[in-house]
This record gives C-alpha cells, sequence and structure tokens, in this order.
C-alpha cells in the first residue's frame, strides 16, 4: 500500500467564479473493523472542494464516497479508524483538531444534507426547533426570538409555503421534498461555506429532485459556498456538478472537469458506467451493457488495479496499482487509458450487444385468438372506504387505483411509471390479489381472478408470480437457495423425486446467470444482484405467464442493474414470459418496455406504445416527467429548456377534483389557466393514429405546439438520424 | 375522540366482566371448604353446614354468581368470612399502604434503570457487563427472599433500618389521615418525625419491589438507546455541532424512553403482583399481605375485590399509557387529530 503516492491537485483553476480553497484532503484512509482483519472503506483519497464550485464525489455502493465525507467531519460511528496525511478545513487542520473544535466546525463551516430527510430529522421535535437548535448551537449569544426569526426566513429561503405554520408542524407532517428543503435550512442555519450533500435526491421523486437540485444551485450561487455532493446519479452529476471524481472500491479512479469526464471518460469504469445506464437522450434500441462481475468488497486485499477484474481491456500490467496521475485537466489512474468518446462507448456497446440481445423490436404478434397474459379493468382499490364508526357514517375512503385498464400481450412488457404515492404498487398487488380490488376484474391469460376464494385463487397463483424491490428483504434469512427454489415447486406439486427436485433447482439456477455452486449457500452470502436473480429464479419456478417487476432493479447499482435487466431480457425471449415491470425509473421503463403507462394520483393519465411516449408524450405530466429526468450529459443539459413542477403530488386521500393534475400542470398555465381542467375530468381517449396512443387531458393536440423545444429524447434523435 | 373512549369503556367493561367471572369460579373449584376453614376442625358437620347455607355455598355456581354480581352492582363488596370486615371498608384503609409502595418503588426503578441502561449503551464495555450480571442476579433472584436477605443485613445485621413492621413504629402516631399516603400527610401535618420514620420503613420494601424490575427496565433502555444512536437523526444532532451531551438528552433519549413508557402498563402489573409477596414478608399493612392471608383462608370476598380492582387499575393505566403516548410522540398525537 505504501507504493502509492498521495497526490496533490492543484488544476483546473479555469473557472473564474472558483475561489479559495474551502476543504483539502490528502490521502485519507478509513478502516473499520479489527486491526487484524481490517476493512478498507477509503484506501487513500485526496482532493479539494473550493469557494463556489460544485464537486461531484461518484460512485456505486461501496466505493466509500460517503464514508469519506463522513470521516472528514468526524461523524463515523465508533470503531473507524480514520487518517490523513493532512487536511484543511478553512483553513484548520483536520488532522490535529479536537473534539470541540471539530464539533465546532461541523455546522458552522460545514453543513450537511443527507440522503433519507425523514429518518435524518427528529421525529418528536418540531421543524422549526430543529433549525432554531442549530442556530443557537453556533450563535452563543443569539436570543431566542432571533434565532426562531431567522429559522423563518431559512424555512423562506429555500421555498417551504406557508412557512409562518409550517415552522411549529412535526416532519412527519411534511411531504419528502419539503422534508429535505427543511434539511438544508437546517444545514444553512450557521451560514456554513461548504455544504456536503450525501445524496441528497435519491429518496425523492423526479420531479421533487428537480426542485432540489434546483434550490441547491440557486443557495450555491447566492451563498457562494462550495458544495461537495455525493451522489451515485451521474445525470445529476451532470445537471449541477463543475467537476467529478470517480470513486472505485475505495479510491479515486478518475477526476476532471465534469463535462470533460463524462463525455470523454478516460478511465474504463467510467466508461463502463456510462455505457451500462440506460439512457434517455440516447435513440433506444442500444441495449446498456453491463460491466461484468462485481466489485471488490472493502475486507478485499486489493494488490493491483481493482477493477482489473472486470475491465475489458485489462493488460498484464494491471496487476500493479496504477497512480492517480495529471494529464492536463485531468487525473486518471489507468495504464490503458479508455479513448474517444462516451458515445463511441455506448456505441460500441451497441455493437457488442447487437450479436447477443436482439433489438427489441415491435412485439411478436401473438395469434388473434390468444387471450392477453394480463387483462384488467375498471380496476378500482379503495381503502378505508364503506361505513365506518359507530353511526355508521359513509366514508369515501383514499382510492388507491381509480378505474384502470391495462392489457398485456403474451410475451410483451407493459411498464408502469409513477411517482410514490401514485398507486402504481398498489395496482401491481390488487392485480396479483394480493391485495383485494374493490371493484373491477383482472384476467391472467383468460382466467378470472376477482371474485375466487383464497382457495380456489391458489392453484391459479402459478400463473403470475412477483419479484420485489429488496432482494435481501424478500429472502428468508435462514433459508439456503435450495430451499428457497423449492418451496414454490413443492407447494405447487410440480416435482414428484428427490432427484427430480434438484435438478429443477439446478436447472433455474442455471437459466438466471447463478450455477450449482448457490443451491447450499445462504442470501447474506450473495450480493444484491445475485439475490435478485434468486428472486427471479423462484417466480419462474412455477413457470408462470407473467410476472410482475415491482422496482425490481432499483436498489441495484447500475453495472449490476444492466445485468439483471439484460437477463430479464433473454428470459422473455427463451420463455415468452410478459412482464408488468413497475419502477419509477423513466429511462430504465424506455428501455425494457414495449408499452408504457403514465399513473398518477391512482389513474393511467397517459398509455401507448414506449416508443411514441417517449418521443412525443401527449400528456403534460409524461411530458414533464421526461423533462424532470437529468441525463448524464452536460451539454444537453445546459441546452435543455426544463419544465420544472411546482410543489409535491396532491395527496390520494383528497386528489383534485377535474383533471386531478390540473394543480401542477405547466399546459394550463400556458393556456391560461381553462377552466375547464377543474370542472371535467378528461377520459383516457384514443388520440387517433395508428397506435393505441391514449391520453387524458383535455388539451393533449395543443401540447406539442408548447413543448420545450430543445428536449432530451427528441433532440438527440434528431441529430442521431 | 368520543369514539375512542366508548370502544376502550367497553374493552375495559368485558375485562372487568371476565376478571370477575376468572376469580369467582377458580376460587370455588378449588379444593377445601371455607365453612370448614372458619369454624376450625373440631366443629361438628352440622355446624359447618349450617354456615354454609348461611354462607350460600350450598347453592349452584350459576345462583351464587348472579347473588355476588348484583351485590357488587349495589356497591357491595360482600363482607370477610375471616375478619367479619366489610370488604369494602378494609380496602380503603388498605389501599393507600400499597399504592405507596408501589409507586415508590416504580420511581425507584425508573430512578435506577435510566441511567444504568444508558451508561451500559455507551463506549465502556466494563460497564454494560457489570450491569448486564446485575440484570441477570435481579432477574434472577425471587423477591421474596431478597426482602430476607434486606433484612438480615439491614436489620439484623447493621440495624440501620427498623424492624419489618407496618409503616411507623409502635410509639409513632400517625399524621391526621388526608389521603392515606404517610409521606403526603406527614408533610402536610409538618411532622418530619413521622416522614422520617416513615421513609425508613419503606425502604427496604421499596428496594425489594424495585430491584428486579430496574433489572429488567435498565436492559430495555439499553437496547433502545443502541437502536437510536444508530438512526440518521443522531448523524444529523452532530453534523449540525450538537455535543454528546445534547445529543443524547435533547434528540436520543426523548426518543429512547417511549418503548419505555409502552411497558409501563406491563410493568406495574408485575409491581401489583409482586407487592403480594413483599408485603407478607415487611407485614406491610397493604393488600398484598391481606391478599396472601384471604387465599389461605379461603376467605373469597376479599380476594375476589381485590382480583377486580386489580383488572380495573390494569385497564385505566393502559388507557392512561396510550394518552400519554399520543403527547410523548407527536406522530400519533396528530394522526389523532
Amino acid at each position: 500500500m505504501t507504493s502509492e503516492q498521495p497526490e496533490r491537485r492543484d488544476g483546473d483553476e479555469a473557472a473564474p467564479a472558483v475561489g479559495r480553497t474551502l476543504l483539502s484532503v490528502d490521502d485519507l484512509r478509513v478502516e473499520f473493523g479489527s486491526p487484524q482483519r481490517p476493512i478498507h472503506a477509503v484506501r487513500g483519497v485526496s482532493f479539494d472542494v473550493r469557494a463556489g464550485e460544485v464537486v461531484a464525489l461518484v460512485g456505486e455502493s461501496g466505493s466509500g464516497k460517503t464514508v469519506s465525507a463522513l470521516a472528514l467531519l468526524g461523524l463515523l460511528p465508533r470503531g473507524a479508524r480514520t487518517t490523513m496525511a493532512s487536511g484543511t478545513l478553512e483553513g484548520i487542520d483536520l488532522t490535529g483538531v479536537g473534539d470541540d473544535e471539530l464539533r465546532h466546525l461541523r455546522g458552522a463551516t460545514a453543513g450537511m444534507i443527507f440522503q433519507d430527510p425523514l429518518s435524518s430529522l427528529n421525529p418528536v421535535k418540531r421543524v422549526g426547533d430543529q433549525i432554531v437548535e442549530a442556530i443557537a448551537l453556533h450563535e452563543k449569544g443569539a436570543g431566542r426570538k432571533a434565532a426562531r426569526a431567522r429559522a423563518l426566513e431559512l424555512l423562506e429561503q429555500v421555498g417551504i409555503p406557508d412557512a409562518g405554520r409550517r415552522i411549529d408542524e412535526y416532519p412527519h407532517q411534511f411531504s419528502g421534498g419539503m422534508r429535505q428543503r427543511a434539511m438544508i435550512a437546517m444545514a444553512l442555519a450557521a451560514a456554513p461555506t461548504l455544504l456536503i450533500a450525501d445524496e441528497p435526491t435519491t429518496a425523492l421523486d423526479v420531479t421533487v429532485q428537480a426542485q432540489i437540485l434546483e434550490l441547491i444551485q440557486r443557495l450555491q450561487r447566492d451563498l457562494e459556498m462550495g458544495v461537495l455532493l455525493i451522489t451515485h446519479d451521474l445525470g445529476v452529476v451532470s445537471r449541477v456538478a463543475d467537476r467529478v471524481i470517480v470513486m472505485y472500491a475505495g479510491r479515486i479512479v478518475e477526476a476532471g472537469a465534469t463535462e470533460e469526464v463524462l463525455r470523454q471518460p478516460r478511465h474504463h469504469y467510467t466508461a463502463g458506467l456510462l455505457r451500462s445506464l440506460p439512457r434517455l437522450d440516447l435513440p433506444r434500441g442500444g441495449a446498456p451493457v453491463p460491466i461484468s462481475g462485481s466489485a471488490p468488497q472493502p475486507e478485499d486485499v486489493v494488490p493491483g488495479c481493482a477493477f482489473a477484474p472486470r475491465c475489458p481491456s485489462a493488460v498484464e500490467r494491471c496487476a500493479e496499482r496504477p497512480p492517480l496521475e495529471p494529464s492536463g485537466e485531468r487525473w486518471l489512474a489507468c495504464w490503458e487509458p479508455a479513448t474517444g468518446t462516451a458515445l463511441d462507448a455506448v456505441a460500441g456497446g451497441e455493437a457488442d450487444a447487437a450479436g447477443a440481445a436482439v433489438v427489441p423490436a415491435a412485439p411478436a404478434p401473438a395469434a388473434a385468438s390468444a387471450p392477453p397474459a394480463l387483462a384488467v379493468e375498471r380496476l378500482q382499490v379503495i381503502y378505508g372506504g364503506g361505513r365506518r364508526g359507530l353511526r355508521r357514517r359513509p366514508s369515501a375512503g383514499v382510492r388507491a387505483v381509480d378505474g384502470v385498464d391495462l392489457s398485456i400481450a403474451p410475451g410483451t412488457t407493459l411498464g408502469l411509471v409513477g411517482e410514490s404515492g401514485c398507486g402504481k404498487t398498489t395496482l401491481g398487488s390488487a392485480i396479483l390479489q394480493l391485495v383485494r380490488p374493490t371493484a373491477g376484474t383482472v384476467a391472467v391469460g383468460g382466467e378470472q381472478l376477482v371474485g375466487r376464494g383464497d382457495k380456489q385463487l391458489r392453484p391459479l397463483r402459478r400463473r403470475f408470480q412477483i419479484v420485489f424491490q429488496d432482494p435481501a428483504a424478500s429472502l428468508t434469512p435462514r433459508h439456503r437457495i435450495e430451499r428457497v427454489l423449492s418451496e414454490p415447486l413443492e407447494l405447487h406439486g410440480l416435482v414428484r423425486s428427490e432427484a427430480e427436485r434438484r435438478a429443477r433447482v439446478i436447472e433455474l439456477l442455471e437459466l438466471v446467470g447463478l450455477g450449482e455452486r448457490f443451491a447450499d449457500r445462504l442470501p447474506h452470502e450473495l450480493s444484491g444482484g445475485q439475490r435478485q436473480r434468486v428472486g427471479i429464479a423462484r417466480a419462474l419456478a412455477v413457470e408462470p405467464e407473467l410476472i410482475v417487476l415491482d422496482e425490481s432493479v432499483s436498489a441495484l447499482d447500475v453495472s449490476v442493474q444492466a445485468q439483471v435487466l439484460a437477463l430479464l431480457e433473454r428470459l422473455q425471449d427463451e420463455l415468452g414470459l410478459a412482464y408488468l415491470f413497475i419502477s419509477h425509473d423513466l429511462a430504465v421503463i424506455r428501455h425494457i418496455a414495449d408499452e408504457v403507462a403514465v399513473m398518477y394520483l391512482g389513474r393511467i393519465v397517459e398509455r401507448g406504445p414506449s416508443e411514441q411516449i417517449y418521443r412525443a408524450p401527449r400528456h403534460p405530466y409524461t411530458a414533464a416527467l421526461l423533462s424532470a429526468v437529468p441525463v448524464p450529459d452536460v451539454e444537453r443539459e445546459r441546452e435543455r429548456e426544463r419544465i420544472v413542477l411546482l410543489g409535491d403530488p396532491p395527496s390520494p386521500a383528497s386528489p383534485p377534483g377535474g383533471c386531478a393534475f390540473h394543480t401542477r400542470c405547466w399546459l394550463r398555465e400556458r393556456l391560461g389557466n381553462p377552466e375547464r381542467c377543474v370542472a371535467e375530468r378528461p377520459e383516457l381517449a384514443h388520440l387517433g393514429g395508428e397506435a393505441d396512443h391514449r391520453a387524458a387531458c383535455h388539451f393533449s393536440d395543443e401540447q406539442a405546439a408548447h413543448l420545450p423545444r430543445t428536449d432530451a429524447v427528441t433532440a438527440r434523435e434528431g441529430r442521431a438520424a | 375522540m368520543a369514539k375512542l373512549v366508548i370502544s376502550r369503556l367497553l374493552a375495559a367493561l368485558s375485562v372487568l366482566f371476565f376478571a370477575s367471572l376468572i376469580a369467582f369460579v377458580l376460587l370455588r373449584v378449588s379444593p377445601g371448604d371455607p365453612a370448614r376453614q372458619v369454624l376450625g376442625p373440631q366443629a361438628s358437620a352440622q355446624a359447618v353446614a349450617e354456615l354454609r347455607s348461611e354462607m350460600g355455598l350450598d347453592q349452584s355456581l350459576p345462583q351464587q354468581y348472579v347473588t355476588y354480581v348484583s351485590d357488587l352492582v349495589r356497591g357491595d363488596l360482600g363482607t370477610s368470612w375471616r375478619t367479619r370486615v366489610p370488604v369494602a371498608e378494609e380496602l380503603s384503609n388498605r389501599i393507600p399502604a400499597t399504592i405507596e409502595l408501589a409507586v415508590t418503588a416504580m420511581l425507584l426503578s425508573i430512578a435506577l434503570a435510566i441511567p444504568i441502561g444508558v451508561l451500559s449503551a455507551g463506549r465502556r464495555r466494563s460497564i454494560d457487563r457489570i450491569s448486564r450480571a446485575g440484570a441477570i442476579i435481579g432477574l434472577g433472584t425471587p423477591p421474596f427472599w431478597l426482602g430476607l436477605v434486606l433484612i438480615l443485613v439491614f436489620f439484623t445485621w447493621l440495624g440501620i433500618a427498623p424492624a419489618p413492621f407496618g409503616r411507623l413504629d409502635e410509639g409513632l402516631a400517625p399524621p391526621s389521615e388526608v389521603t392515606g399516603f404517610l409521606l403526603v400527610d406527614s408533610l402536610l401535618a409538618g411532622d418530619f418525625a413521622v416522614f422520617s420514620n416513615a421513609l425508613a420503613h419503606l425502604a427496604l420494601p421499596a428496594i425489594t419491589l424495585a430491584l428486579p424490575l430496574a433489572a429488567y427496565l435498565s436492559r430495555i433502555v439499553r437496547r433502545s438507546t443502541i437502536d437510536v444512536y444508530r438512526l440518521d437523526y443522531i448523524r444529523t444532532a452532530r453534523a449540525k455541532g450538537a455535543g454528546e451531551r445534547r445529543v443524547l438528552f435533547r434528540h436520543a433519549l426523548p426518543n429512547a424512553l417511549l418503548p419505555v413508557l409502552t411497558l409501563s402498563t406491563l410493568y406495574f402489573g408485575e409491581l401489583l403482583a409482586g407487592s403480594l409477596l413483599v408485603e407478607a414478608v415487611f407485614n406491610w399493612p397493604g393488600i398484598g399481605g391481606w391478599v396472601a392471608q384471604s387465599i389461605v383462608a379461603q376467605d373469597f370476598a376479599p380476594v375476589q375485590a381485590v382480583i377486580l380492582m386489580g383488572a380495573l387499575v390494569y385497564t385505566t393505566l393502559s388507557a392512561m399509557t396510550d394518552v400519554l403516548y399520543g403527547v410523548a410522540d407527536p406522530r400519533i398525537r396528530t394522526a389523532r387529530t
């Protein structure tokens, strides 16, 4: 480990707004566990953040990006050992700093915001009091009244509507976006010069993410702060970061100006990451190319380049660790740097993938007589409705799913998108009869499910299966994989003998790209991607026609996500499966779905062929969603005129009347707020044309004229063509 | 809110009904003859039979139950066969002593458990080891035995504790009764001699009752403190620049003590059950000692009354816990309104 020389980076003085160095760290290392068997979370990292710039620390889970930031401020749990050759924060030496001084630096010099704003706020304290506390901690003289006035000012500054009332509410009364705004207000309370934002938008919906990113950018400019942004999302990076630092297995592999790094990645990991991302700004068809294998664990000893085992261009020399060295404005740790641009890389990937995965063309038209794999009509789920209480007063309840029609042809994929709370998961559960629908019908392969009792339903359950979001939580921790896969076989009496059962388990494991050796393992011995493969194998065990994939790749790192997506596509081709793919991720949906349905407050607002919806969305909500997704291309991000929706999605308990979207609709505003949107609920109407493209908007014909001129998908497709 | 109160009341009534039924049946199916108990082994069979009929024991069980319930509804808890004193009168004389003991023990155990629990959740392993050993011993020790040991050490050997008989020394006149709680009444009367004597008498039985519960509770506080310290908002508090003391008192404890509150109903029930034996050991003139003697004597009325009262206390406390929980946790408070 001594071979690595700590580097000091003094380059990139170009941007004029960038000022003095706020944070500088040299050869930061963090270890956990016993000194005999240390776990290396960070293996020697050096970087600077200067006033007025946004620096992004990018990497997948386990890369050490969050640990690095927490370590600098002494926020790691006990048991962590942090060392650094040197480190300064606003000129104060971090290596010899005492506990009290470090405590004062936190908040006063460096404010922090975190991923999950709900769990990061104290549930039993009022939001205002938590901000007042942050002020009082650093301004001893400030009176209670002055601090409260300042807290109110901060809440207004971060855009909390009706702040005077909200200041006395509790965190659970805030929506997700407002909570993150409150967190930001708290982080800014003592006027720090550096803001450390740890995955600040990962837990938020995409339209809310756009608002929060805009807020962070605005505050950064107004207050001339430096921002250290920790994220896994290259789209977010391209939208807000001036410089990007790419981390892999506890080390920096590449760093430089965001635009340069994303356009022309030099490290094969960065290039691979860009290639494995399903993208909205490129023509569909180029399948994301997964990076094979998985990242080394922090407890592993990595002698050479940590990425070499997964690198397509690895050479013999990679057994020796490449130092992080400057080349012009860039820093790079690679013996055989990649050449060409990111787009070449993607195009190359397309060529690679062309052999293996057939570009999903129009779905093979099933025989006209074959029933659809799934047919849902006027499906409705109401929670808490009916007559309640002693006086049996009727209550409207919450319409989680309100009159949904869907159908999926055998062997095709329907993508269901929507923000949190729109009812997409409830819809999935109602289709599987895990939640009993209040009204409507669900037929799988022509068999009606609604109205059957549990016993009658059981034999039919073979025909539809589900794969959950969290692969760890959906496997019983004490069951070996063999048992996990045997259970459905035995429940449905699909195997007659012990030998047959074992053979089928192995066959299933091989089908999902795992081998016989995984049969005897326990879930915790598997990586996230492997666990999700087991989840898929379990669903396949009973040979279903339909699989509901509920955010099934959302918890995975992008390089692994691409692997699982490729697996799902292969299985669909081989087994003729139909998928209902539920996700909040528009890029993933675009990649995998033949048809797309967009859900808002329990209703489908737009439905149609994937290609059409992404190229020319006809509902203003769909357009806003597409516009909100950041793409990993700085130039594109800069040129784009974005639609930013105001506010949060309304509560499904009291949806707005008329068109439920009218309270946030940008199109309505541009059309001069027509009364019709409030008075009359638009039906999901056929838009004409050959394809079955429907939208629930009174003014869907007028949308095209008002769409921002250069939007991600259309612009790039024009250029590519 | 009204709906909540009504459903609570209905639940409480059904609990009371079942408690009275179970107490009634269990006493009557247990072997032995109360009339024989009252008259002694020398009495003639005829005398016993006459007394049985006077007690109503010759009637069928349902008939007896109807009589019992109709008396109950009129506020008549019956009369002790053993002492010939109406149960209601005896109960009201004895309740203050038991409540004084139980509340003191409860406060003592909380006062012990919170600091011990928090300290053993802390950085120093040695503290946790000691408190864990203490907890195992505390939980494994029968309270009456602990009481006997304390009497042996502090009264017999060291002579610093008063004799384990009653709530005051023989010669002392109790203060004029206002609340029935000696500690309160003596303070109201300004009689500090009585106050300190009552406190001294209270000390050993209260400690005996409190220690096992403190042992149990300290482990809960420890676990819940450790859990809360892992949560994100603790990290947020530190990131704001809050010191460790502030993190503990302002952020961790208010959340960590919520589960302790939930358990307090269960916990008070334990205390009442424990007081049965402890009062007997210390000859405490409360309900516990009295009911213990009544059980042995097959004196039905006091036992039935105490079981019913226990159920009443229990349901009241659990309703109070719900309300308290709402006060302590804003998530519940606002969800209700």
